[in-house]
């Protein structure tokens, strides 16, 4: 199968209402709009995985259903959506908010999400698995253990042996803390371990105390198999850098002490909404993607660590930060690495990419891969057997774009 | 006939200047937020012609943004001459909500504005190219020109400067 090198497909009339449901923004004159909820909200963002056999999968929410398609082939058509929940939920799908979706090679299908609740900050993480291919799904589940409360930002990992990993931003600490009249700074972050696919999760563990609120968590199997985190940490009274941990698979074994990743000095009272991206290679190399303002440095980063995040690369500056360039990707090709990011330039979003084929020592030019009229999700990139792609969800449909074409070795 | 174009002009910018203060309590509050478009600033500073305001951005989700709202409204007690616009990044909500939750903080009577654009990097890159959307943002017009912009929760440190300069209790 040769992929051309631009589809433009719609995923079928879910994109129609997000579409129209944007028309006359243009104009000035204030009208009634949806209540905030994220259900209300039409959303561009999707979650994606390929299969053994080249099967293109997404899931996506659509007013309050997550929906789950396959293209055969490469993009070009999708099955009929199968619906993962049983009833309709306030799905967070704005912001660094998406379904996760992973995929086996038995066709066994993951999906996780976070569903809103009432109260502002809060929700409850959901897992659903389908063991048939796709074709049905089980009744979503709770995996946070201690009620409703404020759990956000699911981030999803899972191996081909039953093992499933969902780590979250979890508030339980600040709403305890809130009871004793004291205060906790920012959330924590939390996480459940499945070793059975998914069918039952063992008891909810702490990761680390002080995260950032609302930036995405990023997740990746060390080379020894046991999972990485990268998250936004609160370093000080207001310090807003990233940490790393690795989360212990078993159950009498205590997490270890987080590890700082970057030293940006971002003291800020606010939430980024932006997160980073991790990826570790088959030598062991840690390969990490950050957003910072901090008052060392400012925009998207790439660095490496040879030795378990103790020590790391100089920065390599990712994009123009005059250009809003964020929410960056990796993508792991053996030596070759990629990263990919979306930014806005003139009056159109722009999908980049930039490539290494060292291993992340040397980088070359960041390349523009297409560009978008009106709204745009955050690029997915995937691995293929023939090579690397890029899932882009933009108003005008699912652009699949191939990373290897036209581009020298 | 220019001069009574910029009569006019006059009296609609004072109209639509006033219209927050006017608010008697009834309605839903919606009439109040202005939907900030493409130009929407351009115009706001022109409208001040060089006199000193503070603009803040703000969302209904925005963890600080509690915070912050406490400290503009002890700020605009503490200086009631202080022209504040309070723009709601929040895009699509009903502006009913915007509008009940400033008057809860007790910044009922400010001019409010709410993004009406599907892509909000358009309307940032025309008010900072460099703001990323990290809630609160607030920017200091000065009678000087200059405009400090600062993310997160106002601080003296830039706070107490811009009043020496710009305000008189």
């Amino acid at each position: 199968m040769k992929l051309p090198a631009l589809l433009l497909l719609s995923l079928g009339l879910a994109l129609l209402p997000a579409a129209r449901a944007h028309e006359g923004h243009g104009e000035a004159a204030p009208r009634p709009m949806a209540a905030a909820t994220p259900t209300a909200k039409p959303s561009l963002a999707i979650g994606a995985d390929m299969d053994a056999q080249g099967g293109l999968w997404v899931a996506r929410v659509e007013a309050g259903w997550i929906k789950v398609s396959v293209s055969r082939d490469g993009g070009r058509s999708f099955s009929a959506p199968v619906t993962v929940n049983r009833e309709v939920e306030n799905i967070y799908a704005d912001g660094e908010n998406r379904p996760k979706l992973r995929v086996l090679a038995d066709g066994t299908v993951y999906v996780s999400y976070t569903r809103a609740l009432a109260k502002p900050y809060s929700g409850m993480i959901r897992f659903a698995v389908s063991r048939d291919g796709g074709r049905s799904f089980s009744a979503p589940v709770d995996v946070n253990d201690d009620g409703e409360g404020s759990h956000r930002f699911d981030a999803l990992l899972a191996d081909e042996h039953g093992t499933v990993v969902l780590a979250w931003l979890d508030k339980r600490e600040g709403a305890a803390a809130a009871k004793g009249g004291k205060t906790y700074a920012g959330s924590a972050v939390y996480y459940a371990l499945s070793q059975d696919g998914g069918r039952t999760f063992a008891a909810n563990r702490k990761l680390a105390d002080h995260s950032c609120d609302c930036c995405r968590i990023g997740l990746a199997w060390d080379r020894d198999g046991t999972p990485l985190a990268l998250w936004r940490q609160i370093f000080g009274r207001n310090t807003r850098d990233f940490a790393l941990a690795r989360l212990p698979l078993a159950p009498d074994q205590a997490p270890e002490a987080p590890q700082r990743a970057s030293d940006d000095n971002w003291a800020i009272d606010a939430c980024p909404h932006h997160g980073g991206d991790l990826a570790v290679d088959a030598r062991g190399r840690y390969h990490l993607l950050w957003f910072t303002l901090g008052s060392t440095r400012q925009g998207l980063f790439y660095r490496h660590s040879d030795d378990g995040g103790r020590s790391f690369s100089a920065p390599v500056p990712v994009g123009d930060p005059e250009r809003q360039a964020g929410h960056p990707a990796l993508l792991l090709d053996g030596k070759r690495i990629r990263i990919v990011w979306r930014d806005f330039a003139g009056n159109r979003f722009r999908l980049l990419a930039m490539t290494s084929n060292d291993g992340g020592d040397h980088w070359q030019p960041a390349r523009v891969l297409s560009e978008a009229v009106g709204p745009a999700d955050y690029p997915r990139p995937l691995m293929t057997s023939r090579g690397g792609l890029v899932l882009w969800h933009t108003a005008q449909g699912l652009q699949v774009l191939p990373l290897d074409s036209g581009e020298a070795p | 006939m220019a001069r009574f174009g910029w009569l006019l002009y006059l009296l609609l910018a004072s109209t639509l200047h006033a219209a927050p203060g006017t608010r008697d309590g009834k309605g839903s509050g919606a009439e109040m937020v202005r939907p900030f478009v493409a130009g929407s600033l351009a115009r706001m500073v022109a409208d001040r012609a060089g006199k000193p305001f503070i603009l803040g951005f703000w969302s209904l989700d925005c963890v600080h943004c509690g915070e912050e709202m406490k400290r503009l409204k002890a700020l605009k007690q503490r200086y009631p001459g202080l022209d504040l616009v309070l723009v709601s990044t929040d895009g699509e909500v009903e502006p009913s909500a915007l509008a009940a939750h400033l008057q809860a903080a007790g910044l009922g009577r400010t001019e409010q504005w709410v993004f009406a654009d599907p892509i909000p990097e358009r309307l940032r890159q025309e008010i900072d190219k460099r703001w990323y959307g990290e809630l609160p943002r607030t920017y200091l017009y000065g009678r000087d020109g200059q405009v400090s912009a600062v993310s997160g929760l106002l601080n003296d440190d830039v706070l107490a400067p811009w009043l020496k300069r710009n305000l008189t209790r």
